[in-house]
């Protein structure tokens, strides 16, 4: 049953995306306020994203708007896309690795204003609409086990020189992703770096398995992971040539649904969220078990959103 | 719809036309060993397993039961989670992967075997019996061979359906097979590398059940001289030969 979960997961997402986007076409955005307007919340496929999309609509919910969720779609690589054609209307976006995928030039790493001014000029091209960055930010980040980086000293990704060879583990759009696999061998020049896939486990069990189990010397991780803390086992390298994106929580909405309320509605959430609070968030959904949609009820009721 | 399925075809034939697909690691050649190899040792394992017991329960015609309560178990058994699951548990190997296949791949092996031998002929049996055959003996000589075809058609079952779930192999890093391509086709918005690798696991099936089937038509007894096949009757005979 399960074995086929997955792809009949993608399959009638897919399915379903396409006659909701058709059946979402005719609407008329005649109103100013959130009242009755139709929004397909999409997300990643790990928990934070789950998370903070239900967060978004439940705000949303709130202010009268008609929310729908299609979670867990894939990896920007999917959701990208989806959302460029109207399969879904909005996404809780990471800004940097969001521009980096708008853009394939951009190989660097820029500071926060800069890269929201550049991702909302992008976007609009795309008729798609940026809301405000959120100071909450989880980013891509390269860890290693505390065991190897202290017994080869390794504290910036430049170290990793100092390595003979090295394996990256990491989801399978690392591997063709200029701020991950790529980007250590151009900007950093590393060339004794190999990739091992760990399918769709993006920052999970699996890919932290690799680097417990010596599969993989190192990890892509995000910033935001409660394993990551002081007690945690694992250990970010710094980005000392700044070639990873900043990871603020920004939304990405269709901008034929972006009217003027609904945006104020997204802003307040996004101004509501921190670090603190998101690192929060992720302990529940991940080291206590708690559902994804609980845990963004419970925060939509504390923050009063 | 057209234009992106006319994309998807050529940018497939592309794919396959590439050199660099066919060379090292990741090349075409490695990938469909690797998952050859898994389903081969899946199916040796699980033929292992179910096979004896399947026979034994069918030649004591018991534990029908048993049979049916440990296929619907295992039928019901969601590999995907066990996967993840064994991999968690007992860290990155292929062992997980197999270990769900054979679950996989015991339930058509154990429920022909069973049925095959349990419903060999009564009369073919007696007689096997009354010429002082040990139990071993009918049950190797006389109901195993009779039912050889409906075994290796479980076989066959079994190791179509182990070809084309061992892609789920591409959920633990460094196991291979044609899994990867798929997920990575996907993941990487690779259209043609993703096409390309559903067309390999369905080639793979297909060969595997036509060369199967194959052989289980050869060992059939309608295309075979079988002295398992009691010869007809004199009266009949004669009644046919006026």
């Amino acid at each position: 049953m399960s074995s086929r979960h997955r792809s009949m997961t993608w399959f009638c997402a897919l399915i379903v995306l396409t006659l909701t986007a058709a059946a979402c076409g005719g609407g008329s955005d005649t109103e100013k306020a959130a009242g009755g307007t139709k929004i397909l919340i999409g997300s990643f496929r790990f928990t934070e994203s789950e998370t903070l999309a239900q967060i978004y609509g439940g705000a949303l919910k709130n202010a009268g708007a008609d929310v729908g969720y299609r979670l867990g779609l894939g990896n920007r690589e999917v959701v990208g896309p989806a959302i460029e054609s109207g399969e879904i209307d909005l996404v809780p976006e990471y800004v940097g690795n969001y521009l980096a995928f708008l853009d394939k030039n951009q190989t660097n790493g820029l500071p926060l204003a800069e890269a929201v001014a550049k991702t909302k000029a992008l976007a609009k091209a795309k008729r798609l609409t940026v809301g405000a960055a959120s100071s909450a930010a989880d980013g891509d980040v390269l860890a290693v086990t505390k065991e190897l980086a202290n017994s080869k000293g390794l504290t910036k990704i430049s170290d990793l020189s100092k390595l003979d060879s090295v394996t990256l583990a990491g989801p399978t759009e690392c591997e063709t992703r200029q701020t991950c696999l790529l980007g250590l061998k151009t900007t950093y020049g590393l060339s004794n770096v190999t990739f091992l896939s760990t399918a769709d486990d993006a920052g999970g069990p699996i890919t932290k398995k690799t680097l417990t189990e010596g599969k993989a010397q190192v990890g892509r991780l995000f910033s935001s992971d409660p394993d990551l803390a002081k007690a945690g086992k694992f250990v970010v390298l710094e980005d000392d040539k700044s070639y990873q994106q900043a990871g603020n929580v920004i939304p990405v909405l269709r901008t034929d649904k972006a009217t003027e309320a609904l945006v104020k509605v997204l802003d307040k959430v996004s101004a509501a969220l921190t670090n603190e609070k998101l690192l929060e968030l992720n302990k529940k959904t991940d080291v206590d078990k708690e559902d994804p949609a609980a845990a963004a009820a419970e925060f939509i009721r504390a923050n009063k959103l | 719809m057209t234009p992106l399925l006319g994309g998807i075809v050529v940018g497939t034939y592309r794919w396959f036309a590439d050199g660099a697909h066919w060379r090292g690691s990741n090349g075409v050649p490695v990938r469909v060993g690797e998952h050859v190899l898994l389903s081969g040792v899946t199916v040796a394992i699980a033929v292992v397993v179910a096979l004896p017991l399947g026979l034994l329960l069918g030649h004591r015609r018991s534990g029908g039961l048993l049979v049916i309560g440990v296929a619907n178990v295992a039928r019901a058994v969601p590999s995907f989670g066990l996967i993840v699951l064994g991999v968690v548990a007992f860290g990155i190997s292929p062992g997980p992967v197999v270990a769900t296949l054979v679950v996989l791949a015991v339930p058509p092996i154990l429920v022909n075997a069973y049925v095959g031998v349990r419903d060999v002929g009564a009369d073919l049996v007696e007689a096997a019996w009354g010429q002082g055959m040990s139990g071993r003996q009918v049950l190797l000589r006389v109901e195993t061979p009779a039912a050889l075809p409906l075994i290796l058609a479980g076989v066959r079952t079994a190791t179509v359906l182990v070809v084309a779930t061992a892609t789920l192999a591409a959920v633990v890093p460094g196991v291979g097979g044609l899994g990867p391509y798929i997920v990575d086709g996907i993941g990487q918005q690779d259209r043609p590398k993703a096409v390309a690798g559903a067309m390999l696991v369905a080639g793979l099936a297909i060969f595997a059940e036509v060369s199967l089937g194959a052989l289980q038509r050869r060992v059939s007894p309608s295309s075979r001289s079988s002295l398992l096949v009691p010869p007809p009757e004199i009266g009949e005979a004669a009644g046919q030969d006026p």
